[in-house]
């Protein structure tokens, strides 16, 4: 404990103690050693009682800057974000000014030079509500950015138990009301007796006016009031000086964190690689918030919900690009990107006029395959797409994915010389290529049989065009479809079953990764883009993430059963068949949810902080893909052994799949760092390098 | 299913991300100098690893120092 002298010129009136602590229990346990000597006791706000997540407070007047910016946009007003700022500097000086020739401090308030602001940029439209909106908005932001000092939240209960009076005081340019609003979000709701702010009547802590308004209005004793801030002026010398008992807090793993942010602002300035890096200091917790939690949670938190968020504030960049009115979230990955979207959008772009609806549309591969045949038939391409799994072997499995009755397309088979298990995925001993040719022939050539296929296809396509008109599908002009991805099937199918349609929208697909493993019907209206990597873009960090495509698929997967199909109903037109919950693999699927429920849990917690951190920051979201490319690497690529063994699970459904073992051939050939057994990624040093360098060279080659 | 999982603070107490600190982004970027590893959007650059590893790790004592000081040279 040490005294800090007076600066020159503040002269002591009435002897007081001040102390000084480096470490907040060392503060604490001083603070409840007194208690007996103390009626009252007052804390400063700001650094004291809540910290800030980022190092500088005025880095959070972007957020608001750009809300006005968006604001003044859809009012006809082109004002940018940096004119906004200059603005509400320029008039909050001359506030402070103002207030400098009549009172001792520069202070000012809020909602006075806010209001000014408002007048200039807005002019007539420019009221009470509107003032209200801006002050809500920017309030949101501060709560964000503010954590309750665990223990001394602890401390500030006991203290009320023990009937002690307790203040909050702050040199702060917002009013009590605000402060106090503040301090109820983080947590401190019914623990603070009263909150003085210097915006109110203009008179600050630092010159010592402030105390004797506080005394006055509350009729405290000064020999019986302690005072615990930051500043060693502020809350230091100047309630000394009063008579006021002060404590002042140095502490020294504040002023760490505050130099690391610090340090990584100047990093993420210099270069576009520590860009997300700081908005992930950002959103680190803190304080209580920082309690152990299971590493799934952690990984979530930390990896795939900053990738998420990222790719979702992609998506709705691009929708607002291109007019899109509506985002279509695709099912089952689609509901956590949907939760998101929530989360993150409408703060991210509030003021903005333009912000598409959300909305979750029930597909799957499975259902969508058998509709997409009703107008088109089976073309060849689609064919083939049924034998993309290995496990998939002949037209048995081929009718199964598109849902057709095999018994009605015998004689076609026979016609051009196949029978429903002649052998067509090459992975299958007796394959031939001369099957692949005729069964070109039988969906290229024969009128008959996709007559057929037209006619057994049909039900299933009335009854999704029939969901799809419910759903608002057709009414305004271009929608975006999104979806975790790879190949672009949903969307393909989706396509085929409703262009006949003269009212189908043009469809922006927007995937996580596109991998073009399988070509895409690309056309005006059907383009798909893929944020994290797209082949179509060389982006070789980001095709790492098709490593482990299951395990994206695993972690986002919504907790329902899957859809199987679109049947007919003869009110609605239409219900929505989901696999049997006693079905094996909706019991596995279960198991396996309730397994990633908390990774699951981490990437919706990090969509709460991800929305004021992006706020602040103002990055588009491709600036992140520099971190994430390292993080992919580092966790995908180049895993630890345990990060491999807590993510890797047995249970994953491909719905096209068919139940049989896949061949042997197939198992090696298509053998990945993430399905090697744990000893060998445990004990096999060169394995890592061996699957990234193999993955390169497939990449360089295609 | 066996959930191998442990608990873990996400920020340690050096404000690191758990799991995937500056230790391994540092070491990752020795690795790339040998292994190209993508666009990593221009790199960390040896020198901000360094600085971040020594304020990750030596901060809060160097901090402690320097306030120590200054509180002696203002007496």
């Amino acid at each position: 404990m040490r005294f800090i002298s007076a600066p020159p010129g503040l002269q002591p009136r009435v002897s007081a103690s001040v102390h000084t602590f480096q470490r907040l229990p060392a503060l604490i346990h001083a603070i409840r050693e007194g208690l007996d000597e103390v009626d009252t006791i007052s804390f400063d706000i700001f650094d004291t009682l809540l910290i800030r997540r980022n190092h500088h407070p005025d880095d959070l007047k972007w957020a608001t800057a750009r809300y006005l910016a968006r604001r003044a946009k859809a009012a006809g007003r082109p004002w940018s974000r940096d004119r906004i700022q200059r603005l509400r500097n320029k008039v909050e000086a001359m506030h402070r000014r103002r207030a400098g020739r009549t009172h001792p401090d520069r202070e000012a308030c809020y909602p006075a030079f806010m209001a000014d602001t408002l007048r200039i940029i807005f002019r007539e439209a420019a009221d009470d509500v509107l003032l209200q909106e801006v002050t809500d908005y920017e309030l949101s932001i501060e709560s964000a950015f503010l954590v309750a000092r665990g223990d001394l939240l602890d401390l500030v209960r006991d203290l009320k138990a023990a009937g002690k009076q307790v203040l909050a005081i702050s040199d702060m340019y917002l009013p009590a009301t605000h402060l106090r609003l503040l301090l109820d979000r983080a947590g401190f709701t019914g623990l603070v007796d009263e909150v003085f702010s210097s915006a109110d009547v203009l008179k600050a802590k630092a010159s010592g006016a402030a105390w004797p308004r506080v005394q006055a209005a509350l009729g405290l004793e000064p020999a019986r009031w302690l005072h615990v801030g930051d500043n060693p002026i502020s809350d230091g010398t100047s309630p000394a000086q009063f008579g006021i008992r002060a404590m002042v807090l140095r502490d020294t793993a504040e002023l760490h964190r505050y130099t690391l942010s610090r340090t990584y602002a100047e990093c993420a300035e210099a270069r576009p690689f520590w860009r997300g890096r700081l908005a992930q200091q950002w959103m680190l917790p803190l304080e209580k918030e920082n309690a152990p939690v299971p590493e799934l949670y952690a990984i979530g938190y930390q990896y795939f919900g900053p990738m998420l968020c990222a790719f979702i504030q992609q998506v709705a960049e691009q929708a607002l690009a291109k007019g899109v009115k509506r985002v279509y979230f695709l099912s089952r990955e689609g509901e956590i990107l949907r939760d998101i979207w929530k989360k993150t959008i409408p703060s991210m772009y509030a003021g903005s006029d333009k912000i598409p609806t959300d909305h979750y549309l029930y597909v799957s591969r499975m259902a969508l395959a058998g509709a997409a045949c009703a107008h088109q038939g089976l073309s060849y391409a689609h064919a083939l797409i049924a034998f993309l799994p290995a496990t998939n072997r002949d037209f048995r499995d081929l009718c199964r994915v598109y849902n057709l009755d095999v018994a009605p397309l015998r004689p076609f088979l026979k016609k051009h010389g196949l029978a429903e298990d002649t052998p067509m995925s090459r992975w299958h001993p007796g394959w031939s290529r001369a099957h692949l040719v005729r069964l070109c022939q039988l969906t290229e050539n024969d009128a008959e049989f996709q007559e057929e296929v037209r006619r057994q296809a049909r039900p299933a396509n009335d009854a999704l065009q029939a969901y799809l008109t419910s759903e608002g599908f057709f009414e305004e002009g271009p929608v975006a479809l999104v979806d975790i991805g790879w190949l672009g099937t949903i969307q393909r199918f989706l396509h085929e079953a409703i262009r006949h349609r003269p009212d189908a929208p043009a469809l922006h697909g927007q995937v996580l990764a596109c991998s073009g493993g399988y070509p895409f019907p690309y056309s005006e209206k059907n383009q798909l883009n893929g944020f994290f990597f797209d082949y179509k873009k060389f982006n070789f960090a980001g095709s790492l993430v098709l490593y482990a495509q299951e395990l994206f698929e695993e972690t986002t997967r919504a907790h329902h059963p899957g859809l199987m199909a679109y049947g007919p109903d003869p009110e609605k037109g239409f219900h929505l068949l989901f696999r049997d919950p006693d079905d094996p693999c909706s019991i596995n699927e279960r198991e396996q949810s309730a397994y990633f429920a908390p990774l699951q849990q981490g990437i919706r917690d990090a969509a709460e902080r991800y929305a004021p951190a992006m706020a602040v920051l103002g990055y588009e979201a491709k600036e992140w893909k520099p971190w994430l490319n390292v993080q992919t690497v580092n966790r995908i690529a180049f895993p630890r052994t345990h990060e491999v063994e807590i993510l890797t699970r047995i249970h994953h459904l491909d719905d096209f799949a068919s139940t049989r073992d896949k061949p042997v051939r197939a198992n090696r050939a298509l053998l990945r760092l993430w399905n090697r057994p744990l000893w060998q990624l445990r004990w096999w040093p060169w394995i890592r390098p061996y699957h990234y360098l193999k993955h390169a060279v497939h990449w360089l080659r295609t | 299913m066996k959930d191998k999982s442990r608990n873990v603070h996400i920020t340690t107490g050096r404000y690191d991300m758990q799991g995937h600190t500056i230790m391994r982004v540092g070491h990752q970027d020795l690795i790339s100098r040998l292994l190209p590893f993508g666009n990593f959007g221009g790199g960390p650059d040896l020198k901000r690893v360094a600085r971040l590893i020594v304020f990750h790790y030596a901060g809060r004592p160097l901090l402690t120092l320097w306030l120590w000081i200054r509180a002696r040279r203002s007496r």
